[in-house]
């Protein structure tokens, strides 16, 4: 205790030098601060740390630069000396080229160099060239890794004042949680703006539009996401190896017209992609040979990025975007290109599926028709599966028809059958039925049996008892891996072509099968955006609350400590007063920022508190029902208080409503809230509402949201969300 | 104008610690103790035995509401005041029955805002419990 109490005592006599380096870095903290707190670009971010470095150091080239450890790179993010650089911003070189910063990354510390006259290499002939003396550099680790250095050069024939190192690594400490948190304001930046494009393409899929439509927008959104704007959407033939162009959104200008075909090795970033399977990229197109190279540059592009899409752990081709003949794309481009196409793989497969199902529904006839509609209209897997019993034995004219999985252990259970739960208290596989799916399995091929007498006395006691003189079976293949089995069951002799027939049928299972997964992973998909999302705003809201918000508190703190201790005269008192008041202003700003950015209290406390904290908030006066009852688990209690807080900041925005109410209530179903105001209504769903994004959220936990909004009657706003997880896949064994 | 007060501080952040101990020091108050976990709380309280404790609501991955409700129960009954970088508002139903006397945000953290505090709880138990001395 003693030495804490003494530790206390020697903070207390601080010096007075301090209050000038406080000064000085509290105004840099301040400035960056409430850019972050207003969530701004990152580049302007990324331009004031560098400039306010620049200032305090007095050096007039401060260069912000990120480190790439994957690839040993260093990335220049923003100069203040703009022309005089010598690399423009957003380029990118290895870690050896650059010696100050390669110096940091091995002592991870502040570096210094004078002498640049011996150094070998273009950069710093360059930095010579360009009349560049002295350099001082200091590491910006965040979360405990080399984020990137703040690197300052000095004129040549100038001295850079000692100590001037260790003044930037105390600047790029205190910069260090800005930095970062900037970075996962662009994540979520980017999350927002996947998370649109899957909507866009989930909502073409489920209203069944055409795959050429699908494709299309899978295409645009690309293009929008990496704000470049020519991207094609390329499908791969491995038996032939040749691509086929399947849409490009640079229309005219591609060097090839959609549904063109061909060889995968002119085609240099597809043929890496998808040989590889990973991201690639292509940055000089100069010595390509080939016409497809020679018409890419005629087109005037220039650096080509490709990712892979891959269905099933298949190759299904590739998805590229070309920058122009000058442009050099954004660092990291194919990453985030690979990160959207496995998003939009399950689109792609479902839009597939479902066009195969449509072919096959137009080959086969009404049977198959039938239960295509069925799984068009996304009716439960049981339903469909019945349905198809139901319609092969209507087709082969057997009385009893079962459809099976079967599963790694050997075992075959149900999925549909003629004999449907209601007319049968034991609704399972027909005894007889199951020694032919045993053979099916093993052979992987279609079995048949015409004499049952042939059968194992147990198999064959157990026909006897079911009235089965013959049986046939065929195997259910999806997406080319063994599922399931198909057994019909006949008192007679069963038609001569009944396995071939019941192959029509296997296809038609397989088809659903494939429809319904796809059509599983695409909700997953989207509940996995959700939560990456909610992941990351937890996160900036913890860096927030733990880093600047800390940081600034502390200055303030110390400054009133100074206010305190120092008797200043009146003049230097009213002006850290207002340094005071600023800093105040600064802890507002980033307090209510982070409220709306994640409950951070929400876990701690529960839904009822965190909604009554809420409601104290809104200017219009809310009454408040909660019956929530227990806890829910944590993505549906978020959900349910981002629509409660979405519909109030809604109301209190444009309603002009006198009241509010809000009603949460828990049953066995699960969690209905209901947002209703007085108010002028007239609210819509569009683009730019914050109301669009209560949708994905909903319907990515398998929940429903209704909007009411009649003009001069005021706005309801309702959701239902499943308690469990489990209601959004309720059909087992897919 | 001094405050003659004995504190201890309890919160996860040693960069607060820092300060607020610094702050208060010069306002006069005597920081006896500084904690950053609830155990370590729990051992300087009784120990030094201060006039008053200030605790950090949420204190990290801890709780300081739970570690409130202990310094407070009847064994201890340490006078505690709640800090947070939040809003009170935010706060009001997580900290409701946990025996504080008090919050305070951080930002207005000051020697006479604590002394106030404890004045006021001291006003209110003037019957049963006579004032101490300070």
């Amino acid at each position: 205790m003693q030495g804490q109490s003494l530790r206390t005592t020697a903070e207390g006599t601080s010096r007075l030098e301090e209050l000038q380096s406080l000064a000085e870095s509290q105004g840099a903290l301040r400035r960056v601060a409430t850019l972050v707190a207003r969530g701004a670009e990152p580049r302007a971010v990324f331009a004031a740390v560098a400039m306010e470095a620049s200032g305090i150091l007095g050096v007039g080239a401060v260069s912000l630069i990120s480190y790439d450890a994957g690839t040993e790179t260093f990335t220049k993010i923003f100069g203040t000396h703009g022309e005089r650089s010598a690399v423009p911003d957003g380029t990118t070189w290895p870690v050896d080229d650059c010696p100050e910063g390669a110096l940091v990354l091995a002592t991870g510390g502040p570096a210094r160099i004078d002498d640049w006259t011996a150094i070998p290499g273009p950069t710093a002939a360059r930095h010579r060239e360009l009349g560049f003396g002295q350099a001082v550099a200091a590491p910006i680790i965040v979360d405990g890794a080399t984020w990137g250095h703040l690197a300052a050069y000095g004129e040549a024939g100038e001295v850079l004042p000692p100590g001037c190192e260790t003044r930037l690594a105390d600047f790029t400490n205190l910069m260090a949680t800005a930095i970062s948190n900037v970075q996962a304001h662009d994540q979520l930046r980017t999350l927002a703006e996947s998370q649109g494009a899957l909507r866009r393409v989930a909502t073409l899929v489920a209203q069944g539009a055409e795959p050429q439509t699908v494709f299309r927008t899978v295409a645009v959104e690309a293009a929008r996401i990496l704000g470049v704007g020519a991207v094609s959407l390329i499908s791969y033939d491995a038996d032939t190896e040749m691509f086929t162009k399947i849409y490009g959104t640079h229309g005219e200008r591609s060097p090839v017209p959609d549904g063109t075909t061909w060889p995968v090795d002119e085609c240099p970033e597809g043929a890496l992609a998808v040989r590889t399977r990973r991201p690639a990229r292509v940055d000089d197109w100069t010595a390509i040979p080939g016409e497809v190279a020679a018409k890419h540059r005629a087109g005037g592009f220039g650096q080509a990025v490709a990712a892979p899409i891959i269905v099933d752990g298949a190759i299904w081709g590739h998805i590229a975007a070309y920058g122009e003949a000058d442009e050099i794309l954004p660092p990291g481009c194919e990453i985030r290109l690979a990160d959207y196409t496995n998003l939009m793989a399950s689109a792609i497969s479902n839009a597939q599926a479902r066009d195969e199902l449509r072919g096959l529904a137009e080959q086969q006839g009404a049977a198959l028709r039938r239960v295509a509609t069925l799984v068009a209209q996304q009716a439960p897997a049981a339903t469909i599966f019945n349905a198809v019993a139901g319609e092969a034995s209507r087709a082969l004219g057997v009385p009893r028809v079962d459809v099976g999985r079967w599963h790694e252990d050997g075992t075959v259970t149900l999925l549909g059958s003629t004999s449907a739960p209601s007319q049968t208290s034991d609704h399972s596989f027909s005894r007889s039925g199951r020694c032919v799916a045993r053979k099916v399995i093993a052979t992987r091929h279609a079995a048949r049996i015409d004499d049952w007498t042939t059968l194992p006395a147990s198999d064959a006691r157990a026909a006897n008892e079911e009235g089965f003189r013959s049986i046939a079976g065929a195997p259910i293949h999806v997406d080319g891996a063994p599922w399931g089995v198909i057994v019909v069951l006949a008192a007679d002799v069963l038609p001569a072509d009944a396995e071939t027939r019941l192959t029509d049928f296997t296809h038609l299972v397989a088809s659903s099968i494939s429809n319904v997964q796809a059509r599983n992973s695409l909700i997953a998909s989207r509940a996995r955006i959700v939560t990456a999302s909610d992941e990351t705003r937890r996160r900036i809201e913890r860096n927030l609350h733990d880093g600047i918000q800390q940081r600034v508190l502390s200055v303030a703190l110390s400054l009133r400590a100074v206010r305190t201790k120092f008797p200043l005269p009146p003049e230097v008192r009213a002006g850290l007063d207002e340094v005071g008041r600023d800093l105040e202003h600064v802890l507002e700003e980033i307090r209510v920022f982070s409220q709306g950015l994640h409950p951070a209290l929400l876990s701690r406390s529960g839904l009822g508190p965190s909604l009554r904290a809420l409601s104290r908030r809104s200017p219009i006066p809310v009454t408040l029902e909660f019956t929530g009852g227990p806890r829910f688990r944590e993505p549906v209690e978020i959900a349910v208080y981002y629509v409660v807080s979405e519909a109030l900041a809604n109301a209190a925005k444009h309603s002009r409503a006198s009241e509010v109410s809000v009603t949460v209530s828990s049953g066995e179903s699960g969690v209905r809230a209901t947002v209703t105001d007085d108010g002028c209504g007239g609210a819509v769903l569009g683009r730019s509402s914050g109301l669009t994004g209560l949708v994905d959220r909903v319907e990515a936990l398998g929940g429903r949201f209704w909007l009411d909004s009649p003009p001069g009657r005021g706005t309801t706003i309702c959701i239902e969300l499943p308690l469990d997880a489990q209601t959004l896949d309720e059909r087992p064994n897919l | 104008m001094k405050v003659n007060l004995s504190c201890l501080i309890v919160d996860d952040s040693e960069e607060f610690l820092v300060s607020a101990a610094r702050l208060l020091a010069l306002q006069g108050v005597s920081v006896v103790g500084q904690a950053s976990s609830a155990g370590e709380a729990l051992r300087l309280a009784e120990t030094l035995n201060p006039d008053v404790a200030l605790v950090d609501v949420e204190l990290g991955n801890e709780d300081g509401i739970e570690l409130t409700r202990r310094l407070t129960s009847a064994d201890s009954s340490a006078i505690v005041i709640l800090i947070s970088l939040r809003d009170r508002n935010e706060l009001t139903e997580l900290m409701a029955g946990s025996g504080a006397v008090g919050f305070l945000r951080k930002d207005a953290l000051d020697a006479h805002a604590v002394a106030d505090l404890i004045d006021q709880r001291r006003q209110r138990n003037a019957g049963p419990e006579p004032p101490h001395d300070s």
